[in-house]
Order: structure tokens, then sequence, then C-alpha cells
């Protein structure tokens, strides 16, 4: 199998809510656990004998059902997934996990709980501030999450099964990060448009599977030839982005993105769990102390740093700040990047959107815009021979 | 009533014109006399001099027990409920000065989606027309522009702020929880103020609060009467109220008025609305802050009363346990998650809205629900459905509608009286004729 070939397979596994790896999965017997929020360790699903799942909004063109219950106040990852929900179409999974991520994310739980037919639904409640003293309720969270999945699926999740789901993923992890180092170099063998397909493709199937497939695709890229041509490379950030679509629509003018600090992204892979330390001591450390998204409080600082040191690491020139329209989060930490663009030399753009949108009309002007203004600052400071230019 | 309006900022000059304004309007109205009572608090509030005085600011979920009792007397440090300063403009002051803050910080990044009471408050600070703090407390409920609002108060006042996490929901274990942050609270207070917590002093504080509360709770079972004796609008301070007078004399004396004035009243035979009270109406979220007189409207024009709403409703978990440290903190932890308005209703799963909204519409023998639907109210917009369909089942009238509870230009005063009269006249009269 080529490149290609590869990346096709990862994006059938993306275009809906099932796919072919699932579907297989549970005709052999297995059961499969959906959450929401990359704060949630699905290596306590994985030590289950449960294959985790990433929910998002595959396929999804309607909000009617969703409209029933929830305003359009609310942001379209949410309502595009509660109606995939409501329709049925993940009624596949044996069970779903929710946490107070987001006030919306919250109220979509309840109807999830009210109103579909999954048999366990459970929500846990992780801290906002990454303080040493809350540590021990997140520790007793994930406790009371284990018992209940001991429970509902009569299994027994052990020290010892944690730590090797612990290797397992994060082996899945480290090959990710390879493979996304790539994008490091100066002519990366892969864009943003096909990394953002294999890193969610990495959430929603059997990670055996994936890592098979990664194997043959790291082999692969070797081979192949570069992408050759692009304007500026640029970072996405943001929240939920499960959309490959848009970082194409970036790619497209001429925008190439080398690292997407999303959910979806980077905070999936980034980050491993110590493998040396009591399992669940390791995992509650790794997503309580990891670097911090929106919804925790006090936190731009450290994921500004953050974002700093992956401008320079991957040679970036812009960065990207996407918000969902309406999800207030993320627009506080954009709120944040605009006042902090101010003083600083990284070029910043703040882009609405939509979850399924259809019309990119007015988003390709402002990238296009975005990139211009990226290119004249080059020129000005005579930076602009350095690069694979069109 | 004097006015300090040459030495203070426009924007304030513009909240003490109003109250002279409303003061004078309303002084020698007999019906007024909780809605003149305060004007008097808050005018004592906006007047007290805060110069040398360290401010720690609180916010929305907060209430002001800890700060207060901080040092060896009363008044070293200076609790600042922030986000009531859009309150305190909307009730008495100037809504363009309002609207304009609130163009201001949308221009400078903040989305249209926060609440208002926080894109305000941030736009206040921006402008630096609040106090400079030397703390910040804040509490991540009610909702998730809290978290928006310690991260602008940190970058624009350049203060570390510190954040009590509230768990999904809440019982005996979470209320340990967040007892065991606010001793994480106590030492940040004393090292950013350089004031000890005094005990006996919180303790004092605290039986205050239990005053008031005792007092709020009796105003409570008056205004259930039919008719109900007392004037709506004035059930919405409750917010205030507690977010910001709890533990004070201050406090405890609104309370006395309100209850005196219920008390008075409902033994005198009068009641709030102008004719026959045709409508009672439990309103279950944030008031029109930038339009009060329209509850004076409703008595008057649809002989319409609202006994009871979200901002008002208190309950017995407000007591504070003043036994020992350990118990203060931990029922001072309940009063934060479980009777602070929004707070109790929006922590956890949408039966806690639900199940309140029940229990007020029965408690205080109501015709119908209103749900405003502030726009920037994210856990509200995400509980309609099932609120809708709840209500439905037990034939609960319901009238529900997005507006800002700021800003005027989402739903105009006409829009909103259209609404009412037809929901009155279409729905809650025949119903009631039936
Ligand atoms: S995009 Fe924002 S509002 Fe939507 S689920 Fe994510 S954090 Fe919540
Ligand atoms: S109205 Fe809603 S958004 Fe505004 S403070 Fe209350 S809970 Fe938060």
């Amino acid at each position: 199998m080529n490149k290609n070939d590869i990346i096709n397979v990862f994006q059938q596994v993306l275009e809906n809510p099932s796919n072919s790896f699932i579907e297989q999965w549970i005709s052999d017997g297995g059961k499969v656990m959906g959450y929401y929020c990359s704060l949630i360790p699905p290596e306590i699903f994985t030590a289950a004998g449960i294959t985790p799942y990433r929910i998002r909004a595959a396929g999804s063109d309607s909000t009617d059902l969703a409209d029933v219950y929830v305003s359009s106040q609310l942001c379209t990852f949410v309502r595009h997934m509660l109606n995939l929900a409501l329709g049925g179409q993940f009624d596949f999974l044996s069970g779903i996990v929710a946490m107070n991520g987001c006030d919306q994310a919250r109220r979509a739980y309840d109807i999830w709980e009210k109103k579909t037919d999954i048999p366990f639904k459970t929500i846990i409640s992780v801290p906002r501030t990454p303080a040493n003293y809350n540590i021990e309720w997140f520790k007793e969270e994930l406790k009371k999450l284990i018992k209940a999945i001991e429970n509902h699926f009569s299994v027994k999740i052990t020290p010892q099964s944690l730590a090797e789901a612990i290797k397992f993923h994060n082996t899945t992890r480290r090959k990710l990060a390879q493979f996304n180092d790539l994008r490091k170099e100066p002519d990366p063998p892969i864009n943003g448009y096909e990394a953002s397909i294999v890193n969610i493709a990495a959430q929603i199937m059997p990670l055996k599977d994936f890592n098979d497939l990664i194997d043959k695709l790291l082999q692969a890229v070797g081979k192949e030839k570069r992408t050759g041509r692009y304007r500026t490379r640029l970072i996405v950030s943001g929240g939920e982005m499960d959309e490959p679509e848009f970082v194409k629509i970036i790619e497209d003018q001429g925008g190439l993105v080398v690292y997407e600090d999303t959910c979806f992204g980077a905070r999936y892979y980034e980050e491993p769990v110590s493998e040396e330390e009591d399992p669940l001591n390791s995992i509650a450390n790794r997503y309580f102390y990891r670097i911090p998204c929106a919804r925790m409080g006090n936190s731009f600082d450290r994921r500004y740093e953050n974002l700093e040191k992956i401008y320079r690491e991957f040679k970036a020139e812009g960065i990207i700040s996407q918000i969902l329209v309406h999800c207030i989060l993320n627009s506080g930490f954009s709120f944040q990047l605009k006042r902090k663009a101010k003083t600083s030399e990284i070029s910043t753009l703040l882009l609405d959107r939509e979850c399924r949108m259809k019309g990119y009309g007015q988003m390709k002007t402002r990238v296009q815009a975005f990139i211009e203004s990226i290119e004249s600052k080059a020129r000005k400071e005579d930076k602009y021979n350095g690069r694979t230019s069109k | 009533m004097a006015e300090p309006v040459n030495e203070i900022p426009k924007e304030f000059a513009e909240i003490f014109a109003g109250i002279s304004r409303i003061y004078k309007e309303n002084k020698n109205n007999p019906d007024a006399r909780p809605f003149i009572s305060w004007i008097t608090v808050i005018k004592g509030l906006l007047e007290k001099d805060l110069s040398g005085i360290p401010i720690i600011y609180t916010n929305l979920g907060n209430s002001p027990e800890l700060v207060l009792a901080l040092g060896d007397s009363e008044g070293e440090v200076a609790p600042f409920g922030f986000e009531a300063i859009g309150a305190t403009q909307g009730f008495f002051g100037s809504n363009q000065c309002n609207m304009d803050i609130i163009d201001l910080i949308e221009a400078n990044g903040l989305s249209a989606d926060v609440c208002s009471a926080d894109k305000l408050a941030l736009g206040y600070m921006l402008k630096k027309l609040l106090p400079p703090p030397v703390g910040g407390v804040f509490i991540n409920t009610p909702c998730d522009s809290q978290i928006v609002a310690a991260e602008g108060f940190k970058s624009i006042m350049e203060v570390e702020p510190f954040i009590i996490d509230v768990p999904y929901s809440v019982g005996e274990k979470e209320l340990h929880y967040v007892a065991k942050q606010l001793r994480e609270q106590i030492k940040y207070l004393e090292q950013v103020t350089g004031k000890k917590l005094n005990w006996d002093r919180l303790k004092a504080i605290c039986e205050e609060n239990n005053r008031m509360v005792e007092l709020l709770l009796e105003w409570s079972d008056w205004r259930k009467r039919t008719p109900c004796p007392q004037m709506s609008k004035v059930v919405t301070f409750g917010f205030v109220l507690l977010n910001t007078l709890s533990g004070t004399p201050m406090g405890t004396w609104y309370a006395s008025e309100l209850l005196e004035d219920a008390k008075e009243r409902a033994l005198a035979g009068k009641k709030a609305v102008l004719g026959e009270e045709n409508v009672r109406a439990i309103w279950f979220g944030d008031p029109i802050w930038w339009n009060l007189p329209f509850y004076d409207w409703m008595e008057e024009e649809l002989g319409m009363v609202i006994p009871m709403d979200l901002f008002g409703y208190v309950t017995a978990e407000a007591y504070i346990d003043t036994s020992s440290p350990d118990t203060i903190l931990y029922t001072f932890a309940r009063k934060l998650t479980r009777v602070m308005p929004m707070s109790r209703q929006l922590t956890g799963s949408a039966e806690m809205y639900i199940d309140d909204i029940i229990s007020v519409y029965n408690q205080f023998n109501a015709d119908c629900v209103i749900f405003p639907g502030n726009t920037g109210c994210k856990h509200m917009w995400g509980l309609l459905g099932l609120v809708r369909e709840a209500l439905r089942e037990l034939d609960i009238p319901l009238l529900a509608f997005e507006f800002d509870l700021f800003d005027p230009r989402t739903k105009s005063e006409e829009d909103f009286k259209e609404d009412f009269r037809r929901f009155v006249n279409d729905i809650i009269i025949p119903r009631k004729n039936r």
C-alpha cells in the first residue's frame, strides 16, 4: 500500500459515525465505549477490554432532532453530535462516558442520559484547576469510573491491565508523535489535511488496527514525494476540531498546517503516560497536569508558552485560532490570544467557524488575507527567500 | 441626597444621577419602601471610601464572608463583587453606557457569546474604571463565563486569581472537597492582603449572615400569599444581596426592610398589582436588568406579579453552622453551591433546575413559568427542551424567549410587552376561566 492508499483507508474511517473496523470488532463480540473530551482517559476502557471511541459529529448534515431540545445558541459540534445520537447513529456504542468539560457538553449529556438507549451512561467530574490539592479528587473520580465499568460490564480492571493499556496507548502516541514530527521538516512528506485524518482516525477505531496501519504509513511516507508548494506554515489552535476539511481549506489557500493544537489533534497524542509508577496515579497525573485547554481556569499562560515552543519547533509563521461559534471557553482563549498578539511577534488570526459547515467563502477570504499579511511581513524582514514557495 | 458627580468618571456619574432621580421619583410612594431601601444600600456601597484598603474581587458565584473576616477589625479588607457593576449601571444608570462597554470588549476580541455580566465586568476593567485589586477569588459556578472572567481578570488587572473548582454535582463528598479548597483560598487571601483571617470575626459574620437568611426565609413566606403583597422587581435584588452583602449589618437591615414591608402590606390587605391579581408567574432565570420598570408595567397593565424568581429564591441551606471552623467551611461551601442563585440550579443534571422550578411554582401558588433565555447563557439554552417537556407533562404554561440581560438591542421593550400581552391574554386568562 502506498501513502495515498493508507490515507484513503483512514479517510473512510472518518466518514460516518461507525466504520468498518468498529463493525468488525463488534461482530467479533467486542464492545465500544464512546467518550467526549480529551481529558477522559481511554486507557481505562482499553484495560476493561473495551474499544475507546471518541464521539464526534461525523457525517451529520442536520440538527433537526437536537433542535427540539437545545437551542441554536449552542455550538454546532454539540448539536450535530446530539442529532446523531438522537437519530440512533451511536447505538453501536455499549456505553458513553461524559465529563463536565463545558456547559454545553454538560447539557448535551442531559439529553444523552434521558433520550438515548445506550446501556451504560456516566459522567465524571474533572477539576477545572490543576492545583495539587485537587488531584486526589480526580483520582477518586477515576476509581469511581472504574468501579462503574466493572459492575456494568462484569469485568475486572486490575493494575496490571491498566499498565498494559498504558503501554498500548503510549505506543500509539509514540507512533503519532513520530508521524507528526515529520511535519517539522522544511518540506514535509505529509500535509495538515492528511495528518489530521490520521490523528482523528486513531481515536475512533480499534488501536491494534490503527497501529498496524500507521506502521505501514510510516514506512510508505519515506518513499513518497514531498508535498512541495506552500506559502506559509501555520498552527491551527482551539478546541474541538474534528474536520480535516477545515484544514484543507487553509491549505488550499497556500497555508501549510504543521500542527493542530486542538482536542482531536495534539492533545490526544502529546505527553505520554508514565510507565514507571502506579498505573492509576500515572494516568491521573498525565491528564491532570498536562498542557491545559480552555476549560481549565488560570491556564492561558501555560498554554501560550507551549504554543510558542511548538511555533519554534515546527517553524510556523502564524497561528489560526479557530473557534466554534457559541463556544464560550475557546472564545475566552482567543480573547487572550488577541491581547497577547498586540505585543507578540507571532501573527495570529481568530477564525469563527461552524461544525459541518457548507459554505466556506468568507473563511477563504480571511485565510488568504492572513497569509498575505504573513508574506508581506516576511518580505519586510527579508526572510522570504528561505521558503519553498509557489 | 448629594451627588459627588464631578469627582467621578462619567460612567459612574450616570449611576449616581440615576440613583438620585429614581430616589426622588419614588420617595413619597408608600408602595416603594423596599425599593427605596435598596437604593439606600447601593448608594452606601458606592460611596464607601476604599482608598488604602486592599480590595479582593469576588465573582458571581461567590459570597463575601471569608474576605470580610480578614484582619482583626471590620473593614481592613474590602470584597468587591465586580460583576454587579453592570447590574448597577443597568438598574440606575445608563443602558447606553453598558452598551458602549459591551461594544468595546467585543471589539477587543471577546465573543458576543460570553454572558454580558462578564462582558461588562471585563469591559469596565479594560476601561480602568474599577478599583485596583490585590487579589481575586473565583468559583467556577454558575457557568463557563466565570472561567473566561477569571482569565480576563488575570490579564487585564495583572493579578493572579484563586479559583475554586465545584464538581459536576453536589453531595456531601463534593462539599468536603469545596471546603478543602476554601482552606487553600484562605491561605491565598492572607498572602495577598497581608491580613490574617480572624476566626472569631468570621463566626460573627456568619451569624450575621444567618440573621439575614432567617429574615429572607420569612419574607419569602409572606410573598407566597395570594394576592402577593409586595412589588415584583425587588425579588431580583436577592442575588446582589447574597453576592455582595451577606454577613454585613447592611444586608441584614435590607432583608428586614423587605420582610417588614411585605408583612405590613399583607396584614393591611395590600397587593402588588394595581387591579385584580390575574397572573402569578415564576420568573426562573435572569431578570431584565436593563428595564426594571417593565415589572411595574406587568403589574399595572396585566395584573401579573412575580412572587418569586430564581435570583430571590433562598433555602435554609444558606445557614452557616458556626460551631467550629470545620463546620463553618463545610456549610459555607454548601451556601456557595446549593444556594447562590444560578449556581444552585445549574450545577449537576437538568433535574436540579427542573425540580426547583416545579417546587417554587407549587410553593408560590403560581399559574405559569417564565423562562428568560439570556443569549449568553448556554445552560439555559441547553435546558429549554427538557424544561418544556417536564412542564408540559404537568400542564404548566411556559413563556420562553431570548433576550440579553443588559443589552436592549437583542429584544426591545415593545417586543417584550407584546409577548407578555399575548401570553397572558391568549393562554393564561382563558385557562383560568376554563
Ligand atoms: S466547542 Fe466549545 S462549546 Fe462546543 S463542546 Fe467544545 S468546548 Fe464545549
Ligand atoms: S445567566 Fe447564565 S451565563 Fe450568565 S452568569 Fe448566569 S449562568 Fe452564567
